[in-house]
């Protein structure tokens, strides 16, 4: 997993590419964890991301309760496989995607 | 016993006494070193002392070649050849040269010509001169003297003499010349030799004077022997004090620091008990470079030793932690339903469940209990993560889920109150998927929710398995106050209900590629089994042979039952 991190005023944006697993998503959380002070709103870009498991979808709960008291948490950019993900786990249902 | 050092480490300790060492090495090199030198030194010398010799000795041929030549010239020497005659003179000019050779340091001095200029082996002698000595055996003078014209003796000069002489001759050579000449009868000799002209200066013959330079070779040989012996004895003076030094000051510390480093190997090798590794200090004279290499090597031990140290605290802690989570697996195992058939007097369905964690512990569940004779709970679930944490996790969410579900409580309620009690006090915002179902034996009836999890797989009666899109609810655990719409199918008798976690679908071969819903319905379907056992060892080994080398990399659970 590779991660790109941009912040533009307080808006910051995360590109993440390759897999959001077990192995890799305590990096995205940490990088979130040191920015979400800062940042008044999130937007991950989730264009390269090949694949998301449990571990990476409660690094993203966490997030979205974190940034839920400020402006929110945005995803944009999800493929089929991510969605399908996504609907079958109910996080369509809470997350804000774009 | 901890081993830490593999066995090859062992034939390095023994390898190291082979080969030649430091000092015969140091010996040899030095001796030879000053072989060349000595033999360089000798062979210089030898050529100075030669040459500077040598050069005396021709000066001193041609000084009494001179005064010979002064003589013979006085008397018409040349004319006398050129007649081949010895008049009156030809005696007092005998005299005055066996003057001069009595007063010098010379072998011969004589006069020679060539009767055929062109034939080297024409050659005679005019006149040779004696001392007092040479004449006193008592033979008459006649036998003792060389008159003008006594040919001369094969062998008393060597052809390239001859042809020197002759060229001598030839070219009407003023001044004296010097050769060396060897001859078996008068050894080594060192020639000078003038050429004699009569009175209308024709060259006649010529008159030489011989000396004899063996002599020189005695003290060229007693040069020799001099720098040899010197040299030898300066060289044994050279090595010893070299090899003093070097074993004082390289060797023996060098091969202390090689001895300690053996013994802490061997001793390595040998304990069990790494505290008790300790490398002696080599002390080193006068210190430099070799202190340097025995502090690093004392370093390097002592990093060795600390390290082992460390190892087995940690080999210790890991197999503290092994040992427990080997424990914890057994309890989380037996927490699962794992005896089959669980229910052996009801004939009416046939069920069966497995669990594969990727660790040791996962949080991956399966669960089925009978809520009274019609109803049987049926539960899968995934917690978020792996190991120890999702399993910590995994252990509550089954008591809990079991315990409201056991209360009579509907599947979608269940969700709710479960889900509430997590969020109450869920720090790490962990969560879990579940897809709970309540069937009714008796009709086949089943009432389930789903929270976030995968679909479940459905075949009809003499159907085919297929993915039944349900509607999903949030993940347990995730949002306070998640609400989740319950919904009913009928499982007919002779059909199927396949449940599983992603780890399923998502077991990933080398190539990154999933195992995916499509090749699990195939291969569900492929195998046709009416046996619930059987299809759940169909599906994992497809998913098995799909993985190939890879590592498994997430929980894999299923739940399978049939209707009879």
């Amino acid at each position: 997993m590779k991660l790109t991190k941009a912040m533009n005023g307080n808006a910051l944006t995360i590109e993440i590419e390759g897999r959001v697993d077990t192995v890799t998503s305590p990096e995205l959380e940490k990088m979130i964890n040191e920015s979400s002070d800062k940042a008044e709103s999130l937007l991950l870009d989730f264009a390269k991301v090949e694949y998301i498991s449990s571990a990476g979808l409660r690094v993203l709960l966490a997030a979205h309760k974190a940034m839920s008291k400020k402006s929110g948490m945005k995803i944009k950019n999800a493929g089929e496989d991510i969605m399908e993900i996504f609907e079958v786990t109910g996080f369509t249902d809470i997350l804000n995607i774009v | 016993m901890l081993s830490f050092f593999p066995l090859c480490a062992v034939n390095n300790v023994m390898k190291m006494k082979k080969g030649i060492s430091i000092k015969v090495k140091s010996a040899i090199t030095a001796i030879f070193f000053m072989g060349i030198l000595t033999a360089v030194i000798a062979g210089i010398g030898y050529k100075l002392y030669h040459d500077s010799v040598m050069e005396s000795y021709a000066t001193y041929a041609d000084t009494v070649l001179e005064y010979a030549y002064r003589a013979v010239h006085e008397y018409s020497f040349g004319d006398m050849i050129a007649e081949r005659a010895m008049p009156q003179d030809y005696e007092i000019m005998r005299s005055e040269l066996n003057k001069i050779k009595e007063c010098s340091d010379i072998e011969y001095l004589y006069a020679i010509y060539f009767e055929d200029i062109d034939d080297i082996h024409s050659l005679h002698y005019a006149i040779n001169a004696k001392t007092q000595e040479e004449l006193s055996p008592g033979k008459p003078l006649s036998e003792i003297y060389t008159y003008m014209g006594k040919p001369c003796e094969k062998g008393e000069f060597e052809d390239d003499t001859l042809r020197t002489l002759q060229q001598a001759v030839k070219s009407n050579k003023r001044g004296s010349g010097t050769l060396e000449g060897d001859s078996e009868e008068y050894g080594h000799m060192l020639n000078g030799y003038r050429v004699v002209y009569d009175s209308s200066d024709n060259p006649q013959g010529l008159i030489c004077v011989e000396i004899d330079i063996d002599r020189i070779k005695e003290g060229l040989r007693r040069y020799i022997i001099m720098v040899i012996a010197t040299a030898s004895v300066l060289t044994a003076a050279i090595v010893t004090l070299y090899l003093r030094n070097t074993r004082r000051y390289l060797i023996k510390p060098l091969v202390k620091i090689a001895e300690n480093s053996d013994s802490f190997v061997r001793k390595m090798q040998s304990t069990t008990e790494p505290e008790q590794l300790v490398y002696e200090d080599v002390p080193v004279k006068p210190g430099g470079e070799l202190q340097t290499l025995a502090d690093n090597v004392k370093s390097l031990a002592d990093g060795v030793a600390s390290y082992m140290v460390n190892l087995k605290a940690a080999t210790a802690e890991r197999e503290r932690i092994g040992a427990e989570l080997a424990l914890a697996q057994r309890i989380q195992a037996h927490m699962l339903p794992n005896i089959f058939p669980p229910f052996p007097e009801r004939k009416e369905f046939d069920i069966y469940a497995s669990m594969t964690p990727a660790k040791e512990v996962g949080g991956d569940f399966y669960d089925f209990f009978l809520i009274d004779d019609d109803h049987l709970g049926l539960v899968i679930a995934d917690v978020s993560g792996k190991g120890v944490p999702a399993a910590l996790f995994m252990m509550i969410s089954k008591i809990i889920i079991n315990n409201f579900a056991m209360k009579g409580l509907s599947p979608a309620k269940v969700l709710e109150q479960t889900n509430e009690m997590f969020c109450r006090n869920n720090k790490e915002d962990m969560f879990v998927t579940v897809w709970l179902g309540v069937l009714e034996i008796s009709t086949g009836k089943v009432t389930a929710a789903n929270a976030g999890h995968e679909y479940p797989i459905i075949r009809k009666a003499n159907g085919s398995f297929e993915l039944f899109k349900d509607k999903h609810g949030f993940v347990v655990g995730g949002m306070e106050g998640t609400r989740y719409k319950e919904y009913e199918f009928t499982l007919e008798k002779g059909g199927a209900l396949f449940l599983y976690t992603d780890g399923v679908p998502e077991a990933t071969n080398a190539d990154k590629e999933l195992f995916g819903t499509a090749r699990l319905l195939e291969a569900m379907n492929k195998s046709r089994e009416s046996d619930a056992k059987k299809l759940l060892a169909d599906v994992k080994s497809a998913a098995d042979e799909f993985v190939g080398e890879a590592e498994q990399f997430d929980d894999l659970t299923m739940l399978g039952i049939m209707l009879k």
